[in-house]
């Protein structure tokens, strides 16, 4: 695991509130996996006081080689947030990473990915991760809000994947949520060799995982809790087990989990 | 001419440790976990997770939420029990050379002697933190460091259980400060950690629930820095024992702050989430203050401050 003064190479507003982050600092990237995360703290300052977690989407490329830089997608949701959209190329972030346990890709499988939100930003890296001529068999569902908040959609879909949009005004592709869209099209999703991948707030990826149940597919969803060290020390993010297994910690144990890992209720 | 390097030794009454920087319970966890840089070589000793006799899963999530200037936690004493501390980590940080001060607690006084039996006798260990914030399950759950009394009985038993360095980690919460010092020392501990963090509260105001599970909570971070340097001047000032300051730290200013009022030692805690090289931070800044003020060791910064106003009991 490193720690590093990261300095930020890119800062580009992709859709409305939220950033496209790049982050430049040796050695990174090199070993980060699909559905890992990293810790950042825009500032020196004490409030905010801790870092935020951000799983990444993208690494290399932008000019600087591959193992030296990485990308992150930012939602302004608040201070710290709103801090590290403020920045300006050549500023310094503070980055740790990457950290936790990310997707595993069986190849043998088909994926299905449905990502909700931001949430899909985990999933740009799951796709990057599939070559080039596997993708053609993945199917990912992106959904948001508005229509206006597809940008992660809309990157995967130029990687080759196939990819279906849903956003709940309607302005882009399905109209309503991807959970209803997911139901809607599963006949054809649907292939006995399917794994299912997903992202996003909480009661969609317990909807997700229902589903998934009910079909018999295996799940593995990446889960978002809070978060203040990020390396396993202070026991924050709890995840619960089923039955009276205790918790696990998302930073370490997760924050990817098979659907039938921990508790949903 | 070229200045020699300031002694930064830390004696604390039975025990010496390298230097005075230390990592706060709960904050580093069983000192085995893979944090960033190797943060753990260099520390003066690692105060361990609290530790009972079984292991207990915690509480449910949310557990922590971030307040102005630093968090709220409710992790509900969450650790693996003595058995596995002594049987899977203790090896690891024994090779490892980390110092280890293991903070422990128990639900009821005979869990607090049977505890401190065992790890007594263990070799490898360098002292022992008494956590006496855990509620006391047969008083109606009051935690046992409240009440001076309670605190002095429970001190006294541990002390006669074991001659291993003993520390009492003082709750800042529903006491006076001296009097629940007084009632350790008094009882025979070798050292105070003044303190720990402080009950408070968060709400989400959409949902109108508390931010985290149980409600309430520990606050800790530099919030509430101000709050601990008045406790640890105020009991540093009479205190027979070292006190080991430990509240908010964020960089080599605030730990030196603790060391003029009179602590002797200090525990970084939550600042090191947001900053995984702050121990070695305090502990260079520390070197280059003492560098610049001319101080030879620990023992001429501590209690340093001017004009030192008597305390009155």
């Amino acid at each position: 695991m490193k720690t590093s003064l990261a300095q930020v190479d890119l800062l580009e507003e992709v859709q409305p509130g939220t950033f496209l982050l790049g982050l430049a600092a040796p050695n990174i990237s090199r070993e980060a996996k699909p559905g890992q995360f990293y810790m950042l703290k825009a500032s020196q300052g004490l409030d905010p006081f801790l870092p935020r977690p951000f799983s990444w989407l993208r690494k290399g490329e932008e000019g600087s080689r591959s193992g030296h830089r990485v990308e992150i997608l930012i939602q302004v949701v608040g201070k710290a947030t709103a801090l590290l959209a403020r920045m300006r190329p050549g500023e310094k972030v503070q980055v740790v990473g990457p950290l936790g346990r990310g997707w595993e890709w069986d190849p043998a499988r088909f994926p299905l990915l449905v990502g909700g939100g931001v949430g899909a930003a985990s999933l740009v890296s799951l796709v990057e991760w599939i070559p080039p001529e596997a993708r053609q068999a993945v199917w990912v569902l992106v959904g948001a809000r508005s229509g206006r908040q597809l940008w992660c959609g809309q990157e995967i879909s130029k990687m080759g994947a196939k990819v279906l949009l849903a956003s709940q005004d309607g302005l882009e592709g399905f109209h309503g949520t991807v959970l209803q869209l997911l139901k809607h099209e599963e006949a054809r999703l649907l292939r006995a060799e399917t794994e299912v991948f997903a992202c996003g707030p909480r009661e969609m990826l317990r909807e997700v995982a229902r589903w998934s149940e009910s079909k018999g597919l295996p799940c593995q969803v990446s889960l978002e809790t809070p978060m203040a060290c990020g390396v396993g020390v202070c026991l924050g993010c709890a995840v619960r087990l089923p039955g009276d297994g205790g918790y696990v910690r998302a930073c370490k144990e997760g924050p990817v989990f098979r659907s039938q890992e921990i508790e949903w209720d | 001419m070229e200045k020699t390097a300031p002694d930064i030794n830390c004696p604390l009454g039975p025990i010496i440790l390298a230097n005075p920087v230390l990592a706060a319970s709960g904050t580093a966890g069983y000192g085995t976990e893979d944090l960033p840089g190797g943060a753990l070589s260099g520390l003066g000793a690692l105060v361990t997770k609290g530790i009972s006799m079984e292991p207990r899963p915690g509480n449910p999530p949310p557990r922590i939420v971030e307040t102005p200037c630093g968090m709220l936690n409710a992790i509900g004493l969450q650790n693996i029990g003595v058995e596995a501390f002594l049987g899977e980590h203790l090896p690891i940080l024994t090779e490892l050379g980390v110092r280890v001060i293991v903070n422990f607690f128990g639900e009821s006084e005979e869990e607090y002697v049977r505890l401190a039996s065992k790890l007594g006798g263990c070799e490898g260990l360098t002292g022992l933190e008494l956590n006496v914030s855990c509620p006391n399950v047969k008083k109606g759950g009051r935690a046992f460091g409240r009440d001076p009394e309670v605190l002095h009985h429970l001190v006294k038993k541990v002390r006669a259980e074991t001659s291993m360095p003993l520390w009492v980690k003082l709750t800042p919460d529903g006491v006076e400060p001296l009097e629940a010092a007084q009632a350790s020392w008094e009882a025979g501990c070798d050292g105070l950690t003044v303190a720990n963090t402080y009950l408070g509260m968060a709400v989400d105001v959409e949902k109108r629930r508390p931010r985290i599970s149980i409600g309430t909570g520990g606050v800790s971070g530099p919030a509430i820095r101000p709050l601990t340097l008045y406790r640890v001047w105020k009991v540093a000032a009479v205190a027979p024992v070292p006190v080991i300051a430990c509240g908010g730290i964020t960089c080599a200013r605030d730990a030196l702050e603790y060391f003029i009022v009179g602590a002797r030692a200090v525990q970084i805690g939550s600042g090191a989430f947001g900053n995984p090289g702050l121990y070695g931070e305090v502990l260079e800044g520390i070197r280059d203050y003492m560098i610049r003020h001319s101080l030879a060791s620990l023992e001429q910064l501590v209690g340093s401050l001017e004009e030192m106003p008597r305390v009155a009991f």
